[in-house]
């Protein structure tokens, strides 16, 4: 296991590296003038050259690339253009409020997902399972923004039990940061007034990035649960007379989980491109919001950096599935 | 002595979509204790359906037309699931042919064996043994089954581990519960041809010191003949032939049975040309009329292909179901 | 003593008889499709979305508005019989371009999903075939594409690229085309281990016969569930960065960029942001019920279900 493991991270470090190379070849092979595109569209020629000879945008391109691989590995992300402020610091300043909601979104997705799956599976064509198969194809299909805008519309405008956007109203103050995560730091604090607050927030955008998240693995854990049950263990299993629910719980579910944790990590990577929408519905101070209003801005490099984030965050859980993947499945340790 | 096992007139429909296949058509079968029973025919006899079909495991859709299992004076057939838990794997059970896809991948054999043990006693009604216990039981049971490096196997995974001690395994594990009566559903075809005669060896000493009655369920003809005392011989869902062994085996009545004891090549003595039964098995969804072999039977006359024929007894615990059978 | 020749009755066998098996199957793929509701719904609303597409200028009742108008005298009606969708802020007819809006998302869809399999599906041939170096070459270029999910990507590159519905539509075909190589390069690695491709080059046949014959038509089934479902998929990460303000830019009718302009008038003209949210909804579920439908029937080993 522990080699497996070692091959793992290692991998994890090549992709990260091969990353951060993508996304030179975007900023120096897209059309247009890089020092112009860091730079900005309102400046003027004299500071695109100034830009030019800062960034050393003028050396050739593989020097260049010696240059950006090194200021990445240094924490060097560049400068926004509309804030001034370094992109590594703005990145830690949002990272914390867009980890929370797709935590909570994620916790969702899983225990209300798994659960149902098993029990679509057992009572298959049946009325749960019919609701429930309806469900999880709209969900997908559920464009996360409208979905987002019509919670708002009827929650928090027409019946008022939720607040319309943010992360915390105005009224209130954060917490002392311990986490950053503002559920767990007003919690560990005892500020449980904050802790309300803070939860009727964040229950709408979860919510709406949790959704299409839930409906895959719905889907999957219903499905594979299905085959698994009519697998020849099962029917072994059954015959030795061990009882149905101990065969559901664990002897299937163990089976079924693999597909179901693949899924996890396919849709947890639609789920973090997805906060770039759910974040700009409900103005979610989170990377999301940052690279939108980044990108509209025509400021890129921080946008290179929420994608550099994004992209580390997509892989480490990758990796983390995969190695759980080999502690269930005994036959994969090998590979 | 009242039988052990009685299948009276069972028969058995599958719904499909291109039509109802009539799977099961009138089995009767009698099994005395301490019994050993081969059951043999070609693939789609219904064999394995029949098989699975007394443990209740048969296919989800199947309908019982008519017809009844019954074993030790209990009907198999009205069973809730609260009731089959005490019966498969305490009165009866069963083992399979490829051990490798009837054992869970995931879990480690000692987790298998233990979970079966402890469903016993919950099935009936105790609690679940300490895990100390547990193991040492699973230690018994894999000596029972002639495996020696018991700890090993119960660490290990079904992966690890040879053909031949994977069905062993499930051997023991069909064992853990005190079964009366053992099915074995084609427990050596997969197998290669050494392990096949070790796990025939096992059986027939289970059979020798437990007392055990076993129903073997299989095409091949020499493993039914090395452990079974009696044998039923069918097909397309027919039972054609039914007795002792060796009086099945070297005097057989059906023409069926014939062709199928014709068709083995004989490894001693000259070589001839191999032997077939002409045509092929018949469409279950329109099964020949009358009887079910006539159309590829030698001794076919008109009634063959109106009546279904009676079973009739030809000697001593033999009885055929032919209208022409041979003397 | 002449050799007598009668009429030989040789049975010649009929176009149905030659056929048979492929008509069965035929006939139990539509029975089975028929059967599914969900697949039939899929089917309805794609259609209705081709429709649109098609017909789309024709069957608006305001044309004209469809790029958007000046009727100030309109702006912001609610939903009524003149104007089922109601109008928007400068008094264009919302169900106009709605339907309109259908014809640019079928461009967008077709044009995303045709790169990407265009791409995609012979680089997985080619590296699920030949193996060695460059198959490894190929499978980590892929790899690295997938290791940031799709939107964030599409952004990174609209963002480079600057906004507009061409530069989405490119960024996005670069974000799906590594899917479609995953997905050929495992079906092609198991397809060249089965029997009737080795038989083919026992038999001597060259790599671009066995690659045409033998390999792609057995990539089709997967190829064919994974566009359609990426139809919609495609539509619906177009109407995303539309909807963030990247995409299309109005008066242009693409269904996201129209809510992002609606999203300014919300609660009180709320019928601005869902008419467009609902087609968008309705076209995606329509291509994914579809897809589904199509993987059970083609895929046996689902058909279980």
């Amino acid at each position: 296991m522990l080699t497996f493991t070692v091959r793992k991270v290692a991998v994890l470090v090549g992709t990260m590296l091969g990353l951060a190379a993508l996304t030179f070849l975007i900023t120096n092979v897209a059309p247009g003038d890089p020092a112009r595109l860091v730079a900005g569209p309102d400046a003027t020629n004299d500071m695109v050259e100034t830009i030019r000879q800062e960034y050393g945008l003028n050396r050739p391109l593989y020097e260049q690339f010696a240059i950006y691989m090194g200021d990445l590995l240094t924490g060097d992300l560049g400068r926004s253009i509309v804030s001034t402020r370094p992109v590594l610091d703005e990145l830690a300043r949002y990272v914390p409020a867009t980890l929370e909601l797709v935590l909570v979104a994620m916790a969702l997705g899983i225990l209300v997902g798994v659960p149902f799956g098993m029990l679509s599976a057992v009572y298959k064509d049946r009325f749960l399972d019919q609701v429930t198969r309806i469900f999880s194809i709209s969900g997908v299909a559920l464009p996360a923004f409208w979905f987002g805008i019509l919670l708002q519309l009827f929650f928090a405008v027409r019946l008022e039990w939720l607040p319309v956007s943010g992360q915390l109203p105005l009224t209130e103050l954060p917490p002392e940061p311990i986490t950053h995560l503002l559920l767990i730091d007003s919690l560990l604090h005892g500020q449980f007034e904050t802790f309300r607050a803070a939860l009727s927030h964040i229950i709408l955008p979860a919510v709406v990035l949790s959704f299409p998240c839930l409906a895959s693995i719905l889907r999957v854990n219903r499905a594979e649960m299905i085959e698994v049950l009519q697998s020849d263990h099962i029917v072994a299993a059954r015959a030795h007379g061990i009882s149905s629910s101990r065969i559901v719980m664990i002897y299937a579910l163990k089976n079924a989980l693999l597909p179901t944790l693949a899924m996890i990590g396919l849709r947890f990577g639609w789920m973090l491109g997805s906060t770039v929408l759910v974040e700009t519905v409900f103005d979610w101070p989170g990377i999301g919001l940052y690279a939108v209003s980044s990108a509209l801005a025509s400021d890129f490099k921080p946008v290179v950096g929420v994608t550099l984030v994004i992209g580390f965050f997509f892989m480490m859980t990758n990796t983390l599935i995969d190695l759980a993947y080999a502690w269930i499945d005994p036959r994969l340790r090998r590979s | 002595m009242t039988a052990l096992l009685n299948i009276d007139n069972y028969r058995l429909d599958i719904p499909t979509f291109d039509g109802v296949l009539k799977v099961l058509d009138g089995i009767d079968i009698t099994l005395e204790q301490g019994d050993t029973l081969g059951i043999v025919g070609e693939s789609g006899c219904g064999k394995t359906v029949l098989a699975r079909s007394i443990l209740g495991i048969g296919p989800r859709n199947a309908k019982r037309v008519s017809g009844h299992i019954v074993f030790d004076s209990t009907a198999l057939d009205e069973l809730s699931e609260a009731d089959w838990r005490r019966v498969r794997g305490v009165k009866i059970s069963m083992i399979f042919q490829d051990p490798m896809t009837y054992l869970n991948p995931l879990l480690t054999i000692g987790r298998q064996l233990s979970d079966v043990i402890a469903a016993h006693y919950r099935a009936q009604g105790k609690s679940a043994p300490g895990r100390a216990e547990r193991h040492a039981r699973c230690e018994r049971l894999l000596e029972q089954v002639q495996i020696a490096d018991t700890q090993r196997v119960l660490k290990s995974y079904p992966h690890q581990l040879s053909g031949g001690m994977r069905q062993r395994i499930l051997i023991a594990m069909a064992l853990a519960g005190e079964p009366k009566l053992l099915i074995a559903d084609e427990p050596t075809t997969a197998l290669d041809v050494t392990i096949q005669a070790q796990i025939l060896k096992l059986l027939r000493d289970l059979v020798d010191r437990l007392g055990l009655t076993v129903v073997m369920i299989s095409h091949d003809v020499g493993a039914i003949a090395a452990l079974s005392r009696r044998v039923a011989v069918m097909y397309a869902g027919t039972v054609v032939e039914q007795g002792m062994a060796e009086s099945i085996l070297t005097r057989p009545r059906h023409p069926y049975t014939r062709g199928l004891l014709a068709a083995l090549p004989d490894i001693e003595g000259d070589a001839q040309p191999l032997e077939s039964i002409p045509g092929t098995i018949p469409n279950l969804i329109n099964p020949p009329s009358g009887c079910r072999f006539h159309p590829r039977c030698l001794r076919a006359t008109a009634i063959c292909r109106q009546e279904k024929p009676e079973t009739r007894s030809v000697g001593a615990d033999h009885v055929v179901a032919c209208h022409h059978a041979y003397d | 003593m002449s050799a007598e020749f009668q009429d030989t009755a040789v049975h010649v066998p009929t176009f149905k008889e030659r056929h048979a098996s492929t008509i069965r199957q035929w006939r139990l793929y539509i029975h089975l499709f028929r059967g599914s509701f969900s697949s039939m719904l899929g089917l309805a609303l794609v259609l209705l979305f081709l429709i649109l597409a098609a017909f789309g200028p024709m069957l608006a009742p305001y044309p004209e508005d469809t790029m958007g108008a000046v009727k100030l005298g309109q702006r912001l009606l609610p939903p009524s019989l003149a104007h089922p969708f109601g109008t928007d802020e400068m008094g264009a007819d919302i169900l106009s371009r709605v339907i309109v809006g259908a014809r640019t998302s079928l461009w967008i869809g077709l044009v995303i999903t045709g790169l990407g399999a265009g791409i995609g599906v012979p680089l997985g041939i080619i590296a699920g075939y030949k193996g060695g170096f460059l198959r490894a070459a190929i499978m980590r270029v892929t790899d690295l594409f997938l290791a940031v999910p799709g939107l964030a990507l599409a952004l990174a590159i609209v963002a480079a690229l600057g906004p507009g519905i061409t530069n989405c539509v490119i960024a996005l075909a670069i974000v799906w085309w590594p899917g479609y190589v995953r997905l050929v390069e495992a079906k092609t690695l198991s397809i060249k281990e089965e029997l009737h491709v080795e038989a083919a080059r026992a038999l001597g046949a060259k790599t671009p016969w066995i690659l045409r014959r033998h390999i792609l038509p057995n990539c089709l089934t997967p190829i064919v569930v994974k566009a359609s479902m990426d139809m919609g998929m495609a539509i619906l990460s177009a109407a995303s960065l539309g909807f963030i303000g990247l995409g299309a830019k109005p008066p242009h009718p693409e269904w996201g960029s129209m809510i992002s302009v609606a999203r300014t008038y919300m609660p009180d003209w709320w019928w601005y942001s869902a008419f467009p949210g609902l087609a968008i909804f309705l076209t995606v579920l329509g291509f994914n019920l579809l897809g589904d439908g199509l993987r059970d029937i083609l895929d046996p080993r689902s058909r279980g279900r």
